[in-house]
Parts: structure tokens; sequence; C-alpha cells
């Protein structure tokens, strides 16, 4: 619903996403599956994740159905974050046996982050704006004689080298825990909970919100009888038009 | 056997004069036991081969402090030995104790007078029940002269002390510290009375036989005291101070005799705190890292990313010559083997850098997908530790271990 502020970050994106699939949503489960199951995993979400980043590049039109569908991704990237989280606990304490505890605690994790910020947002989406009988929350989002869904103002997305920097720090955090006399597999017992407290909440404050207004958007679309689409498509489709492959892989009615 | 109570050990290193002439090995002195009877044709041979041993120990302990102005650390024959000073109180086992007084009475009957102080204030339970019996008159030795309970403790056998606890007192390890300070103890005694201490030895006796103290003093270092003092069957406990040992230790695996035997290179399993620190300064004296390409280039955080890990691997590459003084000195560098080992402990980092960098554009599409307006901090969080988690990943199944394969044959170097 909300494409990149910078749009030609689109033009790396199935590469980025692939390899997220096919290297990082893997890794996450390293501590729970084996080695075969692994490699099986590995290709298909691989595929899953190239699909979704090759339709973000040339054909998303960002409506309330993809956000639905970007619910499904964040559960298998978010929620492997969670999954490894809890679980490198678990292997660190060396206490196997308390893997599926650790699952069922990621999935708790997810569930109930996604359920809160669904519940608090549904509980704002019924307030009616009188002026256009929508949804208070939706009525700056929506331009209802173009069918568009206008961006929401946002602060910027991190940069790479701000990223890159900090996590080079943020690596040798193994290294400065040996060096105080303890192992670099600890890094776990500080680094683990971060991440699930980090994702969750961003799962409570973000995903479980967006699935709510998506929800309601569908809603308005119905009631509109047309579908939505983000009002910066026609600045995407003349950038789709320069992207390689662009005439086979884009939509036929949106190329000129 | 022993108890080790509140063990305090301060080591100094002791210089070895002339390290070849370490023909006997500190360790073989573990034969000696001290608690077990000898009864065997086979145990009287090793007593005697034991005591020999010992005493080669003792002049070469001799010999090495004339030496012991100057510091340095012997690698000649893989042992390292340094001379610590022991200091505890230890609980003795009935039959170590036994064989421990019995050798005192024989050695100096006064020490009789400080035993009868301990006598119990109770007749002891547990043991069968006897009936008092007159003390019997001064025989032609000192321990007939002795009341029933301390005859019983040294001659008798107490309940439930049966053969387990033989074989236990017999079990004498390298790994056991407690039966290396009974014999450099027993070894201790010998001297203490041969030499200058025998004087003390009489002034403490007589201060004992007078009353004035409950503490049979075996030497200049150790007590002998009742833990158990008055309260039923004696539990002796030996207190040491100051004592000084010879702790000789094989040198671990790390240490390589190629050349003459000098040399070694330093291993990095579990690199501790000192070894880390002492790592940075060798790095920042052969200014190795200026010379590597990727940190003259525009990515300053390869720099950070991997500078770390490459002083360790550079470190545990420098081979080093021992000079007399015990400094070491650089001698060769092994490429290949920095290279195998960078390629095992930076392809972690490799990794979790990627996993990172791949992590935050996924999550900010993800996000934007859903409509989402997530501010910067929590998805430079997210990146951040998704990178912590694919270096824990990378590193223990398996990845560090294929890179290292990789680089292996990519070297042609074999194990």
């Amino acid at each position: 619903m909300r494409p990149p502020d910078d749009l030609s970050s689109l033009k790396h994106l199935p590469l980025v996403l692939g390899a997220a699939g096919a290297f990082v949503v893997p890794a996450m489960w390293a501590f729970v599956l084996d080695k075969p199951a692994l490699m099986l995993m590995a290709p298909i979400t691989c595929l899953v994740f190239l699909g979704s980043g090759l339709h973000l590049k040339y054909r998303a039109r960002y409506s309330p159905r993809e956000a639905l569908w970007a619910a499904v991704l964040a559960l298998l990237f978010f929620g492997s974050l969670l999954v490894v989280s809890t679980t490198a606990l678990a292997w660190r304490a060396h206490r196997p046996d308390l893997q599926p505890l650790a699952l069922g605690l990621a999935a708790l994790m997810f569930v109930s982050g996604m359920a809160t910020g669904f519940v608090a947002e549904r509980r704002r989406l019924r307030v009616i704006d009188p002026a256009t009988g929508l949804p208070a929350p939706l009525a700056p989002l929506l331009d209802l004689k173009g069918h568009r869904i206008l961006p929401l103002p946002s602060p910027p997305p991190p940069r790479a080298a701000t990223v890159a920097t900090l996590t080079a720090v943020a690596l040798n955090l193994p290294l400065l825990l040996q060096l105080g006399g303890w192992e670099a597999n600890d890094v776990v017992w500080l680094a683990m909970p971060a991440l699930a407290a980090t994702v969750t909440t961003m799962l409570a404050s973000g995903f479980g919100p967006a699935l709510a207004r998506a929800l309601a958007l569908m809603d308005v679309e119905h009631r509109v009888g047309r579908p939505l689409v983000t009002s910066r498509l026609e600045e995407l489709q003349a950038m789709r038009r320069g992207f390689w492959l662009s005439r086979w892989l884009t939509r036929a009615n949106d190329t000129p | 056997m022993m108890d080790v109570r509140r063990p305090v050990c301060t080591a100094r290193h002791v210089t070895f004069g002339n390290c070849a002439q370490l023909s006997a090995r500190p360790h073989c002195c573990h034969a000696t036991r001290v608690g077990t009877p000898v009864t065997t044709d086979a145990q009287i041979a090793a007593q005697t081969a034991a005591s020999k041993c010992k005493f080669d120990v003792m002049a070469h302990r001799q010999q090495f402090a004339r030496h012991r102005s100057g510091s340095a650390q012997c690698a000649a024959d893989g042992w390292t030995t340094c001379e610590e000073q022991l200091n505890g109180d230890f609980d003795l086992d009935t039959l170590v104790g036994q064989e421990l007084l019995r050798r005192l009475i024989a050695q100096q009957p006064s020490v009789l007078d400080t035993l009868r102080t301990w006598e119990p204030a109770v007749p002891t339970v547990g043991g069968p029940m006897r009936p008092v019996v007159t003390r019997p008159g001064p025989g032609p030795r000192p321990e007939d002269d002795l009341p029933p309970w301390l005859r019983d403790y040294l001659f008798g056998t107490w309940g439930g002390q049966g053969l387990g606890s033989e074989l236990r007192s017999a079990s004498v390890s390298p790994a056991n510290i407690v039966g290396n300070a009974l014999g450099a103890a027993q070894a201790v005694a010998y001297a203490g009375v041969q030499g200058q201490t025998a004087a003390r030895l009489q002034a403490a006796a007589a201060k004992v036989a007078s009353g004035a103290s409950r503490v049979v003093r075996i030497n200049e270092f150790m007590d002998l005291y009742n833990a158990n003092m008055g309260k039923g069957r004696p539990r002796l406990r030996l207190r040491i101070r100051n004592l000084p040992l010879t702790v000789a230790a094989p040198i671990p695996g790390a240490w390589r005799t190629n050349g003459p035997g000098t040399a070694h290179s330093t291993k990095w399993a579990q690199p501790s705190g000192q070894q880390v620190k002492a790592a940075g300064v060798v790095a920042a004296e052969s200014k190795w890292a200026r010379s590597m390409a990727w940190s003259g280039g525009k990515v300053g955080t390869g720099l950070i990313t991997f500078a770390p890990t490459a002083a360790l691997d550079a470190w545990s590459s420098i081979e080093f010559d021992l000079d007399a003084a015990g400094r070491r000195r650089i001698r060769s560098f092994d490429t290949n083997k920095f290279l195998v080992t960078s390629a095992r402990n930076q392809s972690g980092n490799v990794a979790g850098l990627a996993a990172s960098v791949i992590s935050v554009p996924t999550a900010v599409a993800i996000a934007g997908m859903a409509g989402l307006t997530v501010a910067g901090a929590p998805l430079v969080v997210i990146g951040l530790l998704a990178g912590v988690a694919m270096q824990v990943v990378w590193n223990n199944y398996g990845g560090a271990d294929f890179a290292e394969q990789q680089a292996r044959k990519a070297l042609g170097a074999g194990r």
C-alpha cells in the first residue's frame, strides 16, 4: 500500500528478497531443523521471496489485497526471527528438550503481537469520520474520487551504510565477550531477547494495525466497487518501463 | 583422599639453568604412595624407585634454585615447571592420617604427649565398644604407651573403612594436586629432619610436650591438628603454609618442536582476555592492518567488522622464538595458516554482515507492502541482531568448517 519513497530501490529488490529467502530465513531455523529439512526449506522460501520481489518490482499496485500477502511474508520473515531468538536460547542452554517450548513461545509472541496491534487498530477504526463516512484513521489515506491510496508521510528508512556500520560493531560483540571472560556463543543471551522484543514490538505497533487497515480498506473497496491502488502508480509505471525484462513481466494493461 | 580447603597458590616461574639435564621428570614421583602400608614385593620395589626419583627431583630443585634470579621458562622437553607456594587446610583421610602419625611417632616420640590431649570427652560411638583396658606400662616401643582410642585409631580399623578407602587413597593421578602435595610434604619432612630445621623442630616438640601447644608441628611449613578436638574420633587436619612446590605440567599440544625445539605457535581455541590483549599489541606493532587491501578501500565497515578477528588470526599464525630471557621474538608468519584461519573465522563475520544488510531492505519491503510507516530504529536493531544470529548459526552449524575446507583446498594445504 505504500511504495518505497525512493522508487529506484525496487531495482534490486528481487535479488535482496531472494537472498533473504534462500539464506536468512532458513538459517533462522537451524536450531530446530536438521540439514536435509533446511536444504528442502531454502529453495521453497527462496522462490516465495523471489516471487514476491519480482511482483513488487514489476507488477505491484500496492493494493489492500497485496497488504494481506505482506502479512504472510511477515509471518515467514519476522516469524523466523522470533524462532531464532527463542530456539537459540534453548540451544545455548543445552536443553534440546525445550525446543518445542521455544517454538511455542515464538508462535505465541507472533500471534499476541499481531493480535494486540490488530485489536487496537480495529477499535480505532470503529470511529467514523462524519465528512466522508469512512473510518476516521483511513480518511487521510484515501482519495475516493481517484480510487487511490495516498502514502502516509514517514521517517526515512535507515540507510544501508548506517546499518552496515552498526552491524560491524555488533559482530565484534562475541570477541568483546571473550575479552570479558565469556564464551563467544554467550552473545545469544544478550542479542536474542533484544531481537525478540524488537520484533514483537514491531509486530504490535506496525504489522497488526496494518492488517486491520488492509481489511478495512478491502471493505471500502467492496463498498466503492473499484480496486484501490497507490496514488504513485503512474510514477511507478514510468519507472518500471526502464527495468530490464519489463516488457514481459509488467502487466499488459499497465504498459502503454 | 584429602579434602582441599581454601588452597591458595601463588605461582612464580623459576629458571631451569640447564634444561637438558631435566632427565628426571618430576611427575614420576607420583608413584610414591604414603597412605597404604607396603606389603608386596612390587610395592616395595615401587617405593624404592619412587624415593630415588624423589631425591632426584630434590637435587634438581636445589640445582635450579641457584638460578632463581632470572625468570624464564623451559620448554625443552615439553614440560613446564613452576614453583608455587601452597597454602591451605587439608582434611586427612583416616589411612593417611594414621600413616603420618605413625611416622611422626617413630621420628619424634614427644608427639605422643600432644596426641594424648586429643582424647575424646565422650566415648566414641560407631566402633565396637571395647571394655576399658588398663593402660599397659611403658614398653620397649613408644606406641605401646598409647591410650586405647588412639591405639585403635592408629593401628586398628574403624568401622566402614574397608577396601574402598584403600583404593581411594591409592589412586594418585598427575591431576591430583593433593597427591602431589603430600609427596612434596613427605619430601619436605625428610629434608626438615635432616636439615637445619631440626633444631627448630626440637624446640617445637618441646613446646608441644609442655602442653603449651595442641598442634603437632611437623616442620616449618606444616602443622597437624585435630579439627574434632574433644568431641569424638579425631579428624586430622593438615595446615600448610607457604610450602614451596614444584609443579610440573605437560605443555599442551599448542607447543610445537619444529627446529631445535624452542619455537611454538599460539593456539586460539578459546582465547583468554590476556591473549586477546596481547594480540592487540602484536597487531599494532607489526602494522599488518595497514597493509591489508580492504582497509584502504572506501568501506570502513570492513575494517571494523573484520579487523579484530584478523588480528587474532594473525596472532595465531605467527611463530615465535623464545630467547633465553623468555621474551618472544617473531620468527615467521605462516601465511597459509593465516588464510585458513581467516577463512574459518571471517566467514562468520561475512555471513553476519550479509544477513544484516539483506534483512533491512527485506523488512522495509515487507513493511511497505503492508502500507507501514515504520521508524528507522527498530529496523536497524533487527538488522544488527539478525546479523548476530546468522553469525552464531554459521559458526556453529558447519559453515565455518566448510569455509576452512574450501580455503585448504584452494591453497592446496593439507591438514
